[in-house]
């Protein structure tokens, strides 16, 4: 446990999926140089296989106990990834025939490939968005798994970076994290990860995904500030929750999970049970999802009769300003 | 006396008639040539080629694990006017010279003690005594000059002062070493008169890379001609 840790809770209820933060962060940090073909965060649409291609089937993580890392492997670029490829703006824009836009060289895949397919059949198909980026876990398994110590995590905020001196781009990291949110940079030889945006951190500025986010979906704050969004979302409603939990890294990204309109039966009438299967959220979030939903359903209820509900004014972000709590120890505001 | 036992008894003297772990001797012969860096410079043809046997390291971290693919190489060593050339060579049907998300590279390493003294250890040095490592690598084609004192300490020289050069042919690499007799480097490791040195072998097919490599366990000997 470092000294503070900063973290994030995304609201899937309020991701519109617009992909803002993905290219906010995009265009602050990974647009060149090798990294074209990565995304620190990026908005995948579940169910789904994701990005890269079926990372929650690529290992990684702690065995449970958490004294052993779980085999990992390495996503391939064109197949998993996805090439960071051109588009056809010449033809399209500039000559005569009519062509679409379409990328210069065949893809196989990519960060949002299967954007809104999801699954079911009509009526009752159903999807949602899942933002994912690095999880800046209390228990790194990256961190763990390199050889060279070149993998940190900070006491004031409990960012984990990647020494950009000491990495030799072994990847051990890359198959150890069980989101695959570290990515192998060919050009510099080096692994590369989301840095928290740590420089604006440092001035008080929420990162960028979180404070472009237009649907007001992304809360920071300490963990142990107990008038910040996490803390109060996480350990006080408990309807903020990690990804995958069992995977044993602990991570500081936290999401309230999302609700699902009812399914019809095949008389067209409702059936009061969710799209979204409790199961598949389940598999996401592990059982502690169930009792967050019904805090949601029984706040959202009260704000529907008109009653006062703390905890859905929180998650509705009347005022940006509020989302975020990004005081350093000692210069925390009552 | 079963015969199985019978069959390890022979073994067992037949392995310290021939141990695998002996130190070869590696004759470094003089050339009027100037061989740097190249692989396929005739003036090799001269020099002896003594076989070094290699085994997989010591992983020394629980990230690293397998059995590397490299069981011996061929070294060679030429004495010039400007400085020494070593080459090494070895059977890898794949040449594996890209890097990419999930491919490793090839690689050679050839290790010198800084001190010239056998008994800093052969497993990347331990504290205060140092090792000088020269790393070629088959996605650059060009040398790293290294230095390190334990397992995880490895460290790029201020220095770069050491060639290198690879070329895969016949299922084969041949990569050339060589590095003027004096650096401005202090912490390079002194090259004149007989000196201890180990090598490595990364087969990037098999995902070697770091500590996951084929290495000689001992010193061996390099040797002036007289
Ligand atoms: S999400 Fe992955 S890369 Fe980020 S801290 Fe956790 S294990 Fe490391
Ligand atoms: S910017 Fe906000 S709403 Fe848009 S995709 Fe990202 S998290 Fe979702």
């Amino acid at each position: 446990m470092t000294q503070r840790q900063l973290a994030m809770v995304i609201d899937l209820n309020k991701c519109i999926g617009c992909q803002t933060c993905t290219l906010a962060c995009k265009s602050q940090w990974t647009d060149r140089n090798g990294r074209d073909f990565m995304y620190w965060n990026h908005v995948e649409t579940k169910p789904g296989k994701g990005y890269p291609r079926d990372w929650e089937q690529a290992g990684g993580g702690w065995e449970a106990g958490g004294d052993k890392l779980k085999p990992g492997r390495l996503p391939r670029l064109a197949e998993d990834y996805g090439i960071p490829a051109d588009f056809s703006f010449e033809a399209t824009l500039f000559q005569e025939g009519g062509e679409p836009l379409r990328p210069t060289e065949a893809m196989q895949w990519g960060p949002n490939w299967e954007e809104d397919q999801g699954t079911g059949e009509f009526p009752n198909g159903h999807f949602f968005y899942l933002p994912r980026l690095c999880n800046h876990c209390t228990q790194p398994a990256c961190l763990a798994a390199c050889p060279r110590q070149a993998i940190s995590k900070r006491e004031e905020d409990g960012i984990v970076l990647i020494d950009q001196e000491r990495c030799r781009g072994y990847r051990y990291c890359v198959a150890a994290c069980p989101y695959k949110k570290i990515y192998f940079n060919p050009l510099a030889g080096r692994s590369e990860k989301c840095i928290f945006c740590y420089p604006r951190i440092e001035k008080g500025i929420p990162q960028a995904c979180a404070y472009q986010c237009v649907g007001r979906a992304r809360h920071v704050s300490y963990l142990d500030d107990k008038a910040g969004a996490a803390w109060r979302l996480v350990h006080e409603w408990k309807v903020a929750l990690p990804l995958h939990p069992e995977h044993g890294t602990q991570p500081n990204v936290y999401y309230v999970p999302p609700l699902s309109t009812s399914t019809f039966d095949a008389a067209g009438k409702p059936t009061g049970t969710p799209r979204i299967p409790d199961d598949y959220l389940v598999s996401l979030f592990g059982p502690a999802v169930q009792p967050a939903l019904e805090t949601l359903r029984r706040e959202i209820a009260k704000k529907e009769k008109g009653e006062a509900s703390e905890l859905m004014d929180m998650l509705i972000a009347y005022k940006h300003g509020d989302m975020f709590r990004l005081d350093r120890l000692g210069e925390q505001k009552p | 006396m079963n015969s199985r036992l019978a069959l390890a008894l022979l073994a067992a003297l037949f392995s310290t008639a021939v141990p695998a772990r002996e130190a070869a001797a590696i004759r470094i012969v003089q050339t009027s040539a100037a061989v740097a860096a190249d692989p396929d410079h005739p003036a090799w043809d001269a020099a002896p080629a003594s076989v070094v046997k290699l085994e997989t390291a010591f992983p020394g971290h629980p990230s690293i694990s397998g059995t590397a693919l490299t069981q011996n190489a061929e070294v060679r060593a030429l004495s010039t006017a400007a400085g020494l050339a070593i080459r090494l060579e070895w059977s890898d049907p794949v040449a594996d010279d890209r890097k990419t998300q999930h491919r490793f590279a090839d690689g050679a390493a050839i290790q010198f003690p800084r001190d010239g003294k056998p008994e800093t250890t052969p497993y990347m040095g331990g504290a205060g005594r140092h090792v000088n490592i020269w790393y070629w690598n088959a996605a650059k084609n060009a040398a790293e000059n290294l230095w390190a004192d334990g397992f995880g300490t490895l460290t790029h020289m201020p220095t770069q002062d050491v060639k290198a050069s690879g070329r895969h042919a016949d299922g084969n690499w041949r990569v050339a070493f060589f590095r003027a007799w004096r650096s401005n480097e202090p912490r390079a490791a002194g090259l004149r008169g007989n000196r201890p040195a180990a090598f490595a072998i990364w087969n990037g097919a098999n995902a070697e890379r770091d500590g996951f490599k084929a290495v000689t366990l001992n010193w061996q000997r390099l040797q002036q001609a007289k």
